[in-house]
């Protein structure tokens, strides 16, 4: 914050009206002297020099400003108790908004949060936010100087209820600190730090963040008052750090505008935010192309290192993700990004808890994952994700009842979230509300389309909309569903394949069936579910007429299908033919050519079992033959 | 699909550009068909004028834009092609990343898919080990497809050109790979209408036809022409397809391209199917007398000379093979089935081996190796090796009948019918198929299924479609059968009916002789006659079983049954 020194006279604050009573008349031009020399240290970061010359100045002006600026220089270097008992000592804090937030800040340095609330206050200056009725009519009245100087004094009550969202953060009373962050933009929508608090730790679900930003006060902005292009150009700014699961249209158009009328094309922060849409959109591969470009420019670009780490933990780049570990563990060692078990380090650091809980659901240790996941919930109250996962972890342990409950609190958070959607649909499918399901599944991959996203993420779904199809009997369209998996799946399901031979099964399609359950059984051969099928499919096929269909070529080059009765047919005409040959011709039999035998006997029976099973047959009517 | 004569030299054209094109592509199976086909054409006749044929190196698309587009790409087109030439895939797939012409395009992602597949093959290990299977993928194939499938498949029908042609046979093979087949055969035929003059895509079609009805199916989608004639010879050739017209087509294309071995091989394995082995060695033999470096098809000739059990000349065969290239799979497939006749299994099976590693998807030796494995009594490795086969080419019927026979011998019923049903309707005129699928379901007690399978088996006999002259009893039926039939009857409890069949498997004595069967069929009808209490006919039957043949001893006991009832007729 001290960091930009703002030259003499510029932001100040301070009542000009307390300047003590019978102090030594000014030496204007002395004042100025010493006030550029010490604004020239400063500039250096020659901070002994700044307090040396700034030391003098206030004695010689006694002006509460040079006193604020005193402190500033003690601040600035790292001298944070002794600026505080400056400003305590000359009763600076009551007296000043700027010094009121350079004394809470120096209390927060020193992690003394309690007392820099207290320095604080506890409540927001509600009654300062540009939209209510008192601000309108101090807009009317002021004017002139008076307003110059309530613009300054605006800015650090921004300021301040950003630092007392930071505390109720630090405190785990996230309601608060939101509140307070919101406060602080609603008063100045400069107060970037509050607004990047507020998307950061996405507080606020993505409805409530576009109709914040439509709420905030951007014509305040512009010189003459009127919407004018500054506004426009911080609105767009801000819009590229909105959630990515709205209204993609409005953030592309911001982009767009940003790159071509304001030459931010290659701007790292607007590559990172195209980088997040890509990423929602599971487009990782571009995602990464654009992470790469990013850091090819700026390798320690922290904002980005999350994303591209994620982008290539997606894609599987095991070999080149340990490079850049290594490096950055190397170069950078205090950087929460640099370590997976960053939640040690900085508690607050929300990506690594989910990380974290993520690492346990791939082990299946479900209970830790749900003990991280709901920390991380905790944390990131606005954002529908922790929630989700929470879902996702009960419906893995079958707690269909509690995985609905966590869904649907992230469904009023989020209601456009393709994954959730997905999730959702498997809990009504569970519940046997297949129609519901369906509707969810189809809403997930229609929301997946609209976002552009990349139809390999979305594979699972359209499995499961295919199961639902199936489970409705609705083959036909199921099938459709799964042909479509099988296409843009990255490797071939043995489960996909199964579902498909059981849709046939279930059509009363043995044959097809059986043949995808040995594609099933090719890829897994010991599957159960496939063996069981496919027991049952050959089990029916057997029972099938096609059995005995079949087709061949005549000798005219066309099909001749026969089937049994054709084969009868055959064989009744043939017993003729022999009949009348018989009866013509001589009827002696050749005796003694005997032949070799052509097949082995067939066992011997006794004479006894024949007669007794022959007992009562009737008699046999040779003429028929 | 009547072959009609088409413009000569207009085909030798078109043939000399599909076998550039084909190799500029890195289609070398395909421009090395086309090549050969083209030089099995009777020469042009030179032209009166003296000018030289125009010449094809390189041909530019037909399509301004994108010959515009081949041209500027070319350089980098002949980079990546030198890379291929040395198998380095990746890398000429990289150098034409970001090439736009269809030609560079389809050698990137055509590349792509070659290097997926060599590593693919390399991750898969050992033929038959534990990592040989369908779980082993190529991994390039979704990236390949999501390039693809926005250019070429169309959902208006729209009609492919040329360069798209290629494009969408490698998406047809894509989605081969993934068992999508009815989408499989989309591509393909939209590829070959495109382009007809690529065989690879016309194999990979026939690749997808399971039988007649779909062989039928297709052609209502093609277009008359040579390629499609061809295309329609090959497949029902592979269907079994052994009648006339099929023997009429082949002479017609023959007329066109006179010295062709494609497809005189083609005639020689028709003759196999009908178990004419003569004809077919006597055309093989002369083809190597032409051509003696040709080790296509070999692998089917080391079959016939197998069947025919003529070891010297197999041997010779094989001798001849190894001399020419001993690193192809057809090479190794003669020399496994010379060991085989020589009944060394264990080397047959390392020879077949030994193929598979050279080429996974060499159907002869999955399915020899699985005749070999029968033979040693490895029942499921017999299986493995079977379903590989049927894997790559379903229309392998001895693959599936070993199959059948296999899983019979596990015991496990419902498998073996299904894949004994698979070959009988490839073989519908098989009467072995019929026979194993009757007893098939004699074993799972459900005769009157085993009545119909038989009954099949009894009418196929007659009803080949083979054109063999060394039947004269072609009008007979087979007693076994329909001693079997009359069994199955018995087993139903339907007497009458059953001693019908016998009746009828005796009567076939007047066509064969007596058999054991035959027999077998008397003595069941002389108990028969006894049991109904006609002793004459019993007497009769009884006093001819007694003079010899096997069931001497159960006729002697019947005769003196009926003496000591004191029914003897005088």
């Amino acid at each position: 914050m001290a960091s930009a020194p703002p030259t003499a006279g510029e932001g100040s604050s301070l009542n000009l009206t307390s300047r003590r009573k019978g102090a030594p008349a000014s030496n204007p031009k002395m004042e100025e002297f010493l006030r550029n020399w010490r604004q020239d240290a400063l500039n250096k970061h020659q901070h002994d020099a700044a307090i040396f010359v700034g030391d003098k100045l206030l004695a010689l002006t006694g002006d509460p400003k040079d006193a604020f600026w005193l402190a500033q220089v003690h601040f600035g270097n790292g001298h944070y108790n002794r600026a505080l008992s400056f400003l305590t000592r000359n009763d600076l804090i009551s007296k000043s908004t700027s010094c009121r937030y350079l004394a809470a800040l120096c209390l927060m340095k020193q992690s003394k949060y309690d007392e820099a609330l207290t320095i604080l206050g506890e409540k927001n200056p509600s009654h300062l936010a540009f939209n209510t009725p008192q601000a309108a009519r101090r807009k009317k009245t002021s004017g002139g100087k008076g307003d110059e100087y309530e613009k300054g004094n605006l800015k650090f009550e921004a300021a301040m209820c950003h630092l007392r969202g930071l505390i109720y953060a630090k405190q785990n009373a996230f309601d608060k600190a939101k509140d307070c962050y919101k406060q602080a933009v609603l008063i100045d929508v400069k107060c970037f730090e509050a607004f990047d608090q507020l998307m950061k730790n996405s507080l606020m679900s993505p409805d409530e963040e576009w109709a914040f930003l439509e709420s905030l006060d951007f014509a305040n902005l512009s010189v003459d008052g009127e919407q004018g292009q500054e506004a426009q150009f911080a609105k767009m700014l801000y819009t590229t750090r909105l959630s990515k699961y709205k209204n993609p249209t409005a953030f592309n158009q911001a982009t767009e505008k940003l790159s071509t009328d304001y030459n931010l094309a290659n701007n790292a922060d607007l590559i990172v935010a195209r980088s997040e849409l890509l990423f929602t959109q599971c487009r990782f591969k571009e995602c990464l192309q654009l992470c790469e470009g990013i850091i090819k420019n700026d390798s320690y670009n922290f904002a980005v290192y999350p994303l591209y780490l994620a982008c290539m933990h997606e894609l599987n780049m095991k070999n080149k993700l340990f490079l850049v570990s290594h490096d950055m563990a190397d170069s950078y060692p205090d950087e929460p990004v640099t370590w997976l078990a960053a939640s040690m380090m900085d508690p607050h650091f929300g990506p690594a808890w989910i990380g974290f809980a993520h690492t346990f659901a791939a082990e299946g240790e479900h209970d830790q994952a749900i003990s991280a996941y709901s920390t991380a919930a905790r944390l990131f109250q606005g954002t529908h994700l922790p929630q989700l996962f929470l879902g996702m972890q009960h419906l893995q342990l079958n707690n269909v009842t509690l995985a609905d409950e966590y869904l649907n609190t992230a469904f009023n958070l989020c209601k456009s979230d393709p994954l959730l959607l997905n999730e959702l649909g498997v809990v009504f499918y569970h519940k046997d509300a297949l129609q519901d399901s369906i509707k969810c599944f189809t809403k997930a991959l229609q929301i997946a389309d609209d976002i552009e996203s990349n139809p390999k993420a979305w594979v699972a779904t359209k499995a499961n909309l295919g199961h639902a199809f199936r489970r409705l009997e609705m083959f036909d369209k199921a099938l459709v569903c799964f042909a479509e998996v099988t296409r843009t799946a990255d490797t071939n399901d043995p489960q996909v394949y199964s579902a498909i031979g059981l849709c046939h099964l279930q059509a009363g399609r043995p044959w097809e069936a059986i043949v995808n359950l040995h594609e099933a059984l090719a890829i897994s051969p010991q599957d159960p579910v496939a063996t069981e099928l496919l027991e049952k499919a050959l089990a029916e096929n057997a029972d099938k007429d096609s059995i005995f269909t079949t087709t061949m070529l005549n000798t005219d080059g066309t099909l001749i299908t026969q089937d049994s009765d054709d084969v009868d047919a055959i064989i009744r005409s043939h017993q003729r033919e022999q009949r009348s040959k018989r009866s013509g011709g001589s009827t002696s039999r050749p005796q003694s050519s005997h032949q070799a035998p052509r097949a082995p006997a067939a066992p011997r029976r006794r004479l006894a079992d024949v007669t007794r099973d022959y007992g009562g047959m009737e008699v046999s009517d040779e003429d028929e033959l | 699909m009547a072959t009609e004569l088409p413009d000569i030299p207009k085909l030798h054209e078109a043939l000399q550009l599909a076998t550039l094109k084909c190799s500029e592509r890195c289609v070398y199976q395909g421009a090395k068909w086309a090549a050969e086909l083209l030089t099995s054409m009777a020469p042009l006749p030179a032209t009166p004028t003296g000018e030289l044929p125009p010449a094809y190196l390189h041909p530019l698309s037909t399509n301004k834009t994108e010959a515009a587009l081949e041209a500027q790409e070319f350089s980098q087109y002949l980079l990546a092609k030198s890379y291929f030439d040395v198998k380095e895939y990746d890398r000429c797939s990289h150098v034409l990343e970001k090439c736009l012409s269809r030609k560079a395009v389809f050698l990137h992602l055509y590349s792509k898919y070659i290097a997926g597949e060599k590593r693919k093959d390399e991750a898969s290990e050992m033929v038959l080990g534990p990592l040989d299977g369908a779980g082993t993928q190529n991994k390039e194939i979704s990236y390949i497809m999501s390039v693809l499938q926005p250019k070429v498949d169309r959902k208006d029908g729209e009609k492919l050109s040329e360069d798209e042609s290629f494009l969408a046979w490698l998406y047809g093979i894509c989605l081969l790979k993934q068992k999508n087949e009815t989408a499989a055969r989309d591509a393909l035929i939209s590829s070959v209408i495109a382009y007809p003059y690529n065989w690879s895509a016309w194999q990979d079609l026939a690749s997808t036809v399971d039988s007649l009805q779909d062989l039928n199916n297709i052609l209502q989608r093609l277009p008359n022409n040579i390629m499609s004639n061809l295309f329609v010879l090959s497949t029902n050739q592979e269907l079994y397809q052994t009648t006339e017209p099929i023997h009429s087509q082949l002479t017609d294309l023959l007329v066109i391209f006179p010295t062709s071995s494609w497809l005189k091989t083609q005639r020689a394995l028709l003759y196999y199917h009908a178990r004419d082995f003569e004809e077919a060695d006597q055309i093989f033999d002369s083809l190597l007398a032409v051509d003696p470096y040709r080790l296509d098809y070999l692998d089917h000739y080391s079959n016939i000379l197998y069947v025919m059990e003529r070891r010297p000349k197999l041997g010779f065969i094989a001798q001849l093979a190894l001399t020419t290239d001993r690193f192809r799979p057809e090479t190794n497939c003669v020399v496994g089935n010379f060991y085989s006749l020589k009944s060394e299994h264990e080397k047959a099976v390392q020879c077949f081996r030994r193929a598979l590693t050279l080429d996974k998807t060499c159907l002869s030796a999955w399915t020899l190796m699985g005749h070999e494995y029968v033979e040693m009594k490895n029942t499921h490795a017999a299986i493995e090796a079977y379903r590989r086969a049927v894997d790559i080419n379903r229309k392998d019927y001895r693959a599936w009948y070993g199959l059948g026979l296999s899983y019979e011998v596990l015991e496990m019923h419902y498998y073996a019918l299904f894949y004994f049903q698979r070959a009988a309707a490839l073989r519908p005129y098989d009467s072995q198929m019929w026979q194993a699928m009757g007893q098939c379901y004699d074993r799972m007690n459900r005769p009157s299924e085993a009545i119909r399978s038989f009954k099949r088996a009894l009418v196929t006999l007659n009803k080949s479609p083979s054109t063999s002259k060394d039947e004269p009893e072609a009008r007979s039926f087979d007693p076994q059968i329909l001693h079997q039939i009359a069994i199955m009857y018995e087993k139903l409890r339907q007497s009458k009916e059953a001693a019908k069949w016998m009746e009828a498997c005796m009567a076939e004595e007047e066509n064969v002789g007596v058999t054991t069967v035959t027999g077998q069929a008397r003595m069941w009808l002389a108990r028969w006659a006894f049991v109904n209490q006609n002793w004459a006919r019993a007497q009769e039957l009884a006093n001819l079983l007694c003079q010899d043949g096997q069931e001497v001893e159960e006729a002697k006991a019947l005769v003196r049954d009926l003496r000591s009832r004191g029914l003897e007729v005088a």
